[in-house]
């Protein structure tokens, strides 16, 4: 991909950028008919065309005079939710206030995201990870795929029909999350038309705010993770006390650091020393979300949806009686915990909302950061990439080590994932999901 | 959003005015305008829409063929826009009287229909975004018709600015007072105005520049002045392109040159050097009974005679027609009328679109007009120069032939040619310097000095422009004459009759084909197929009657767009018929069947009524054989899925249901009862 193609394509989008926010619909007619009646009027002996040509020049020229300096004196605060799902149309408020001394009247108002166009490496990547289908003949499509990905929220312009000076004004807009993340606003850009609504000027105004965009989540069947209950060496001490956990154990010595409230009394009568109860509280499910983030092979659109896929499990599988695990590889490896009052579903949504791609090709780090953990959990659900060596080798190892496991490969590669799934030495119970058929999958499960 | 109420009506009136079509105007006006009164609505789909559009599209593809087919000039190609407003009608008629008042950007471009299809798919089908009113679009397609009609009266210039001031109102920033938009609107019609006029003059001037420009660039065709490019600076290019077509007959040697026109008065300044003619008139020449054959000399006898055909296309109503000197008569020529002028010019009138031209000559001198005394005038600011150059080239010898022999032998020997040409000193003058430092020079140059020097020598001459014939395309099987072919050269009357003279180096053809494009084949190519159709269509109009276009045409149109529709149902709503054929074949050539077919042949027949799976129950109830049923269920399930399942692999599922069958038939016949039955 050459480094011209690109700047071609920046700039070029920069220009239609510039060309819609300053030309209205009529405004772009009025320059096609403008061409169209140059080049048949330029017969000016043969036709009239050329009078109508003339009248809309001088109507442009006009039009244009009337756009070239607009500096809009306006407050305006945002007052935003704590966070919205991706794909779910949201409102709030805003209020705005005209500083300035002039009444103004048919103004619109758009929210400015903090955006930037796709960089030379994101291009390339971006190819990379495409259909092969349309890898080397449709870049148009795959720049305005990129620039349709760069579009955190969907919005629309809102007119303000009359802003009196210092009357603050409230209004309700709405938008609609395209992708996860922290999305940034950055300012409001105010529109006014010329006296014939065929061009643009603007003015921008500062406004800085942020929303967290939550992942998408599918409805999930119930489903039953195998695996029994397993011994946490470190307790869940700061866990409230639910399920079996005031089940007595036995008795034993008092050891320094036990909570006075397990004291036995009776028994420290009876044989003079002191004597506590044991409880079975440290016996629990744990299950493991294993997130495979080793995107280098696959599109954006399935790390997305192994992401939504991720973030169902954590909304349904955290119960109040168990654990769950979020585990996956950044920047480095990471292992996040919930359940039993240790966190909230929210918080792992949070970081799910945040996850990007590993920068690192290698899977050994996942394969380690399970490892560690493998004694803790009842059981796993992997939401994998692939279904290569590496990874049937990982779901192998997990189920030697006699934890049950439920692996979710996201693939558009479907006959290749399932020529492996057929190709494996021994059977493993590896479901597949299509990345536009995630739903009807799941309900598969 | 829609016009305001009776706008679209005004502006169809004005546009019918202004093209003469008032009458379907009038129809058309009320047939929008009416809309809003009818309360009926049709129910478009998105798809509708698409079809309406191409309708409209296969019409202006009509309606432009039919300006090929017929070879219109094009100022009549031009008329063809006023018809626009009809063409698009279908379109408009289907958005009023449509149940939407919007149209998807689907219907409206192929791209657009692309990117819309791709959107439909993430963003809901009432998106507005994807959709347009096109009330506006077609009122701008009306008003910009209109201006073909080319009234230009001042009122409808007036006129014309109500309707667009009106268009406006309706869509002005309620921020702005009336008044002051009234006002506005008031500066721009004005404006306007007076922006016309001013087109106007820029528009003259600009054309006066272009006339000055272009002479010269496809060789003159003005048989009575000729603009050299004598006293130009910089490079001359000419360009590639096929100007004649020349075949000969057989054993018929093509002239070396085709000459436009002799002229005999030179005039120059410092910047300029033209050449003019006098007398400048034509006389036209009496056609043969068939109107179509001219005799231009009468032949001289015992003078061996050449045939050739040229082929070129004429663009105006007046043209002059190069042919070879020693022309006798035209023929299969179909003009007006044909004149000859005193110099030897060939002028058709009414000749338009292509021509074949036979044209016979005999390998004599021209049949020109007698000397004159015009044929011996050199200016007199040239004159020392030249004799100069004549003393000390010592080129005036003592009889005409050697004196030619002395000035074609200095070009020969001092002269290169060259199609660039250097900055000069100040007061200097073109040919001299042409003549005493470059020494270099174009064609021009050489046919004007040989001139110039012969009359210096009381020999009478004049200069010629025309064309080199040299090049033969094998493509083509004739002799193609380029734009870069255009050449000049000087006539002697030296015996008694006018000889050519051509001082020219002859290596000028090789270094002109140097400076040809690189995409020369594939142009030549491609004009070769145009010229080829060109050939065909004139052919057929001698052949096929008019009416058979006519008929053709709409034939052809409903022909492919019932195939679309056709095609659209297809995809849309296969018939019942379809789909049983289809299953049927894909059920038939399963090895399945012969399952049933041997089971059958033993004396266990399915029922008509019963399936295959109630069959099987019955079957294995039946305890006096081995019927392998549950090896038959699995092969049943895999007949289902190569019968049912889309996403089966048919070639992979029809080699294991041809293995299992064979398996089971294999184990049935095997069954020692299977041979008794």
């Amino acid at each position: 991909m050459s480094r011209s193609l690109y700047l071609f394509f920046r700039y070029g989008s920069a220009i239609r950028h510039w060309l819609r926010r300053h030309i209205s619909r009529s405004g772009f007619l009025l320059f096609i008919t403008l061409l169209f009646s140059s080049s048949l009027g330029a017969h000016m002996g043969q036709n009239t065309v050329f009078h109508f040509f003339t009248l809309l020049l001088v109507l442009g020229f006009v039009s244009i005079c009337f756009c070239l300096y607009f500096k809009a004196h306006i407050r305006v605060v945002r007052h935003l939710p704590d966070f919205v799902t991706e794909g779910e149309s949201f409102r709030y408020r805003a209020v705005i206030e005209n500083q300035g001394s002039r009444v103004l009247r048919n103004i619109e108002f758009y929210d400015e995201l903090d955006w930037h166009y796709p960089t030379y490496s994101e291009f390339c990547n971006f190819n990379k990870t495409y259909t092969t289908k349309s890898r080397y003949f449709l870049l148009v499509p795959r720049w305005n795929d990129l620039l349709q990905k760069g579009i955190a929220i969907e919005r629309e312009r809102q007119n303000l029909v009359i802003m009196r000076p210092e009357t603050p004004v409230e209004m309700w807009q709405k938008g609609t999350p395209l992708r996860r993340g922290i999305v940034r606003y950055k300012s409001v850009t105010f529109f006014r038309s010329d006296p014939f609504g065929l061009f643009w000027s603007l003015s921008s105004v500062s406004c800085v705010n942020s929303l967290l965009v939550l992942p998408r989540r599918y409805l999930l069947p119930p489903i039953q993770l195998g695996g029994s209950r397993k011994y946490q060496p470190s307790g869940v001490t700061l866990a409230s006390v639910i399920g079996d956990s005031q089940e007595f154990l036995s008795m034993r010595d008092y050891r320094p650091g036990d909570p006075p409230r397990t004291i036995h009394w009776r028994s420290w009568a009876k044989t003079g020393k002191p004597m506590v109860k044991e409880f079975q509280d440290e016996y629990f499910n744990r299950h493991g979300l294993i997130l495979d983030t080793f995107a280098t092979d696959c599109s954006d659109q399935c790390f997305e949806k192994a992401i939504s896929v991720a973030a169902s499990f954590a909304c349904t599988v955290a119960d109040r009686d168990s654990l769950l695990d979020l585990l996956f590889v950044g920047t480095k490896a990471y292992c996040f915990t919930t359940g039993r009052s240790v966190g909230h579903s929210q918080q792992l949504l949070e970081i799910l909302a945040t996850v990007q791609p590993s920068p690192s090709d290698s899977f050994d780090e996942l394969q380690q950061l399970i490892q560690q953990r493998s004694n803790l959990l009842s059981s796993c659900i992997c939401v994998l990439l692939a279904w290569d060596k590496p990874r049937q080798k990982m779901i192998s190892d997990i189920l030697a080590s006699g934890i049950p496991v439920l692996p979710l490969v996201i693939s558009e590669n479907e006959d290749e994932v399932r020529a492996q799934m057929e190709g494996m030495d021994s059977p493993m119970p590896v479901k597949y999901l299509h990345p536009d058929r995630i739903e009807e999958g799941m309900a598969k499960i | 959003m829609n016009t305001p109420i009776l706008l679209m009506g005004a502006a169809l009136l004005f546009w019918g005015f202004q093209v003469g079509l008032l009458f379907p105007a009038i129809i058309m006006a009320i047939a929008l305008e009416g809309s809003r009164w009818i309360k009926i609505r049709w129910e478009f789909s998105d798809r509708d829409y698409t079809r309406i559009m191409d309708l409209c599209v296969y019409l202006s593809v009509a309606v432009m063929a039919y300006a090929v087919l017929t070879d219109m000039k094009s100022t009549e190609v031009m008329g063809l826009f006023a018809w626009m407003p009809m063409l698009v009608l279908p379109i408009m008629l289907a958005q009023v009287y449509g149940d939407k008042d919007t149209i998807s950007f689907g219907a409206l471009s192929l791209v657009a229909r692309k990117k819309h299809k791709k959107k439909q798919e993430e963003l809901p089908e009432d998106s507005k975004k994807n959709r347009l009113n096109i009330s506006f679009i077609y009122l701008s397609v009306c008003l910009l018709s209109s201006g073909i009609g080319n009234n230009r009266e001042l009122w409808l210039y007036g006129i014309l600015f109500f309707l667009v001031a009106w268009a406006l109102w309706s869509g002005r920033n309620p921020a702005y007072p009336s008044w002051f938009t009234v006002i506005l609107l008031l500066i721009i019609g004005y404006g306007g105005f007076l922006a016309q006029i001013g087109m106007q003059e820029l528009h003259t001037l600009v054309e006066e520049k272009m006339m000055d420009l272009m002479i010269g660039n496809r060789g003159s065709q003005d048989p009575f002045q000729t603009r050299t490019a004598i006293g130009s600076i910089g490079e001359l290019k000419l360009s590639d392109e096929i100007i004649y077509r020349i075949n000969t007959e057989r054993n018929s040697q093509p002239p070396s040159y085709l000459r436009n026109s002799n002229y005999n008065i030179y005039g120059f300044t410092s910047e300029t050097s033209t050449w003019y003619s006098s007398p400048r008139s034509f006389d036209l020449i009496k056609p043969h009974t068939n109107k179509t054959s001219w005799q231009i000399h009468e032949p001289i006898q015992k003078t061996q005679e050449s045939k050739i055909v040229v082929s070129t296309r004429l663009d105006s109503d007046e043209n002059i027609l190069p042919v070879p000197l020693g022309i006798t008569s035209l023929a299969d020529l179909r003009a007006e009328s044909v004149g000859l002028s005193r110099l030897g010019a060939i002028q058709l009138t009414g000749a338009m679109g292509w021509i074949h031209a036979k044209i016979d000559a005999t390998s004599t001198a021209a049949y020109d007009l007698q000397v004159t005394e015009k044929d011996l005038l050199v200016p007199e600011r040239l004159q020392s120069m030249l004799h100069k150059v004549m003393e000390n080239n010592d080129l005036i010898r003592a009889t005409p032939e050697k004196t030619i022999q002395a000035i074609n032998g200095f070009f020969r020997k001092q002269f290169s040619y060259s199609l660039v040409q250097k900055e000069r000193e100040k007061g200097v003058n073109s040919l001299e310097h042409f003549l005493t430092k470059t020494k270099a020079g174009h064609c021009e140059f050489f046919a004007t000095s040989s001139v110039l020097l012969a009359r210096m020598a009381g020999i009478p001459a004049r200069y010629a422009t025309g064309w080199a014939v040299s090049e033969f395309s094998e493509l083509e099987q004739c002799y193609l004459v380029r734009a870069r072919h255009a050449h000049s050269w000087s006539m002697l009357f030296v015996d008694g009759k006018w000889q050519l003279l051509d001082t020219t180096p002859s290596n000028w053809l090789a270094e002109e084909s140097e400076s040809s494009s690189m995409l020369r084949p594939i142009k030549d190519f491609y004009a070769w197929c145009m010229y080829r159709f060109y050939v065909w269509r004139d052919l057929g109009n001698h052949q096929i009657p008019p009416i058979v276009y006519w008929i053709a045409i709409p034939v052809i149109f409903v022909a492919t767009y019932r195939f679309i529709i056709k095609r659209t149902k297809q995809s849309e709503l296969p018939t019942e018929d379809e789909c049983e054929d289809k299953d049927e074949q894909r059920g038939m050539d399963s090895d399945f069947l012969k399952i049933e077919k041997c089971l059958v042949e033993s004396g266990y027949e399915r029922y008509a009524s019963e399936t295959f799976i109630s069959w099987m129950d019955r079957l294995e109830l039946i305890n006096d054989r081995e019927f392998y049923v549950n090896d038959m269920r699995d092969i049943l399930r895999l007949y289902y899925s190569y019968r049912f399942n889309p996403e089966c692999k048919r070639e992979d599922c029809k080699q294991q249901l041809n293995i299992l069958v064979n398996r089971w038939l294999s184990n049935f016949s095997a069954s020692s009862n299977y041979t008794d039955k």
